[in-house]
């Protein structure tokens, strides 16, 4: 007898522990209720466990906010930074090098001078392997290259049309890039004027450009394409012979 | 019966949405512009940092959560196609990040128990140390909130998340089926599952939890 008191009385405790969550949001009915503060009302271990799940709930609530570290989002752009590179090597073997992770400040700024000063090529893909650094993580910026796929002349209504075709190389993601037109070759930055052309490229497909050359289009023009990777600007110049006299 | 305190389910719906990422920003993600990402991580790192703080009680863990939780955003933002909020979305991502952490941890303790064994067996002896503090030490602390977050480590790792997510990030029943993916009915039985072991947990301390 006393044993399947003792039963009866774990059964009705599981049952009404089982409540506990519903009466604190209000939604038993009426019936379980009356059933679960009767319960409460003879059985003094239901009814602490009631007070400190009660309290335990209301506590939950006011768990303050851990601050996130100040580093947390160099961290992160690490981490992508870091894998694009990873990506970059594994993509094209020939073009790792060794121990480039460990280039002094020194060296690393002298590749940035390197790199930001603009690339000569009729077409394709500068050689040019170097290291840039993130300018707010100084983790690794992947080499990112503008290639130069195709290039016409076409004539439009308002005169020449240069239509080039252009890719990026050494990244997954799109890059925005702005892209300005000189008459001759030009190594310099270009000054202060807009560009002609501004939008993103990507690596899986060559985005065709038109760029108005004028009227009469030059025997030789510059196409400048720059773009901002990892808080740099790098940039490629593109010497297009238009076989005009 | 003894009711305190409202209820905070009413209070959900009307910050569902609050926080929501603009179409614009997540346009520019999606084209690989990392100012926008710039944006988009700035705007969620206290709070997935704090879900993932509140997951492993340790800072450290909580740095790594987070940042592999939005490198797999950057690599992944072009699978985000607005089915679930972006909210809900990066929430999936962090609670993946977190449950796979554990089971890589999992298995990396039981091969370093592979090692003390046969360090035992090599004649070495190596102390295994109790991560969890002793009773004097809670006693000690006397913080309510550490000492929950104690009792959240305890728990098993799934109710562990539906409990962070629920009570300490004020996510809904139905968030929650959105991002663990199953049945609001699951989530129920299962959270309640999970505070009365999270009581259980505390029933130690339980004077300091009574008015
Ligand atoms: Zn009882």
């Amino acid at each position: 007898m006393k044993s399947a008191g003792r039963t009866s009385k774990t059964v009705r405790c599981e049952q009404a522990k089982e409540l506990f969550s519903d009466s604190v949001e209000h939604q038993l009915s009426t019936p379980l209720s009356l059933k679960l503060e009767q319960h409460l009302d003879q059985c003094e271990g239901c009814r602490q466990s009631y007070l400190t799940f009660e309290r335990l709930w209301l506590d939950l609530s006011k768990m303050p906010t851990v601050a996130a570290p100040g580093n947390l989002l160099a961290r992160v752009w690490r981490r992508v930074d870091e894998q694009a590179v990873a990506r970059r090597r594994s993509w094209r073997p020939e073009m790792v090098w060794r121990g480039a992770l460990a280039f002094s400040a020194a060296a690393a700024l002298l590749l940035i001078t390197m790199f930001s000063a603009t690339h000569t090529e009729h077409a394709g893909l500068v050689p040019f392997a170097g290291l840039l650094r993130h300018t707010r993580s100084n983790a690794p910026v992947p080499n990112v290259q503008v290639e130069l796929v195709s290039n016409r002349l076409e004539t439009g209504p308002s005169g020449r049309v240069l239509v080039v075709g252009l890719r990026l190389v050494n990244t997954l993601v799109p890059e925005r890039v702005n892209i300005y037109v000189r008459n001759q070759a030009n190594l310099t930055m270009p000054p202060g004027d807009s560009p002609v052309w501004h939008g993103y490229l990507t690596s899986r497909s060559v985005t065709e450009i038109p760029l108005s050359v004028g009227e009469k289009a030059p025997n030789l023009i510059a196409v400048y394409v720059s773009w901002n990777a990892g808080g740099r600007l790098q940039s490629n110049t593109f010497l297009i012979s238009t076989g005009s006299q | 019966m003894p009711n305190r305190f409202q209820s905070p389910g009413d209070e959900r719906s009307s910050v569902k949405g609050r926080n929501e990422l603009d179409s614009e920003i997540l346009q520019r993600c999606r084209q690989g512009d990392r100012d926008a990402f710039d944006q988009l991580f700035r705007r969620y790192q206290q709070s997935i940092y704090n879900f993932a703080y509140r997951l492993t009680g340790d800072a450290d863990e909580a740095s790594d959560i987070t940042s592999d939780a939005f490198l797999r955003v950057f690599n992944a933002i072009n699978t985000f196609r607005g089915d679930a909020s972006f909210t809900t979305w990066l929430f999936r991502i962090v609670t993946n990040v977190f449950l796979d952490e554990k089971k890589r941890q999992r298995v990396r303790a039981h091969s370093s128990l592979d090692e003390y064994q046969s360090d035992v067996e090599s004649g070495y002896e190596r102390q295994v140390t109790d991560p969890s503090p002793t009773p004097s030490e809670i006693v000690e602390s006397e913080e309510r909130s550490e000492l929950i977050q104690n009792a959240i480590n305890q728990l098993p790792e799934y109710q562990r998340v539906m409990v962070v997510l629920f009570h300490i990030e004020g996510k809904s029943y139905e968030e929650i089926s959105h991002i663990m993916q199953m049945p609001i009915g699951t989530v129920k039985s299962r959270l309640n599952r999970a505070r009365l072991a999270l009581r259980e947990i505390m029933e130690p301390q339980k004077e300091l939890f009574l008015p």
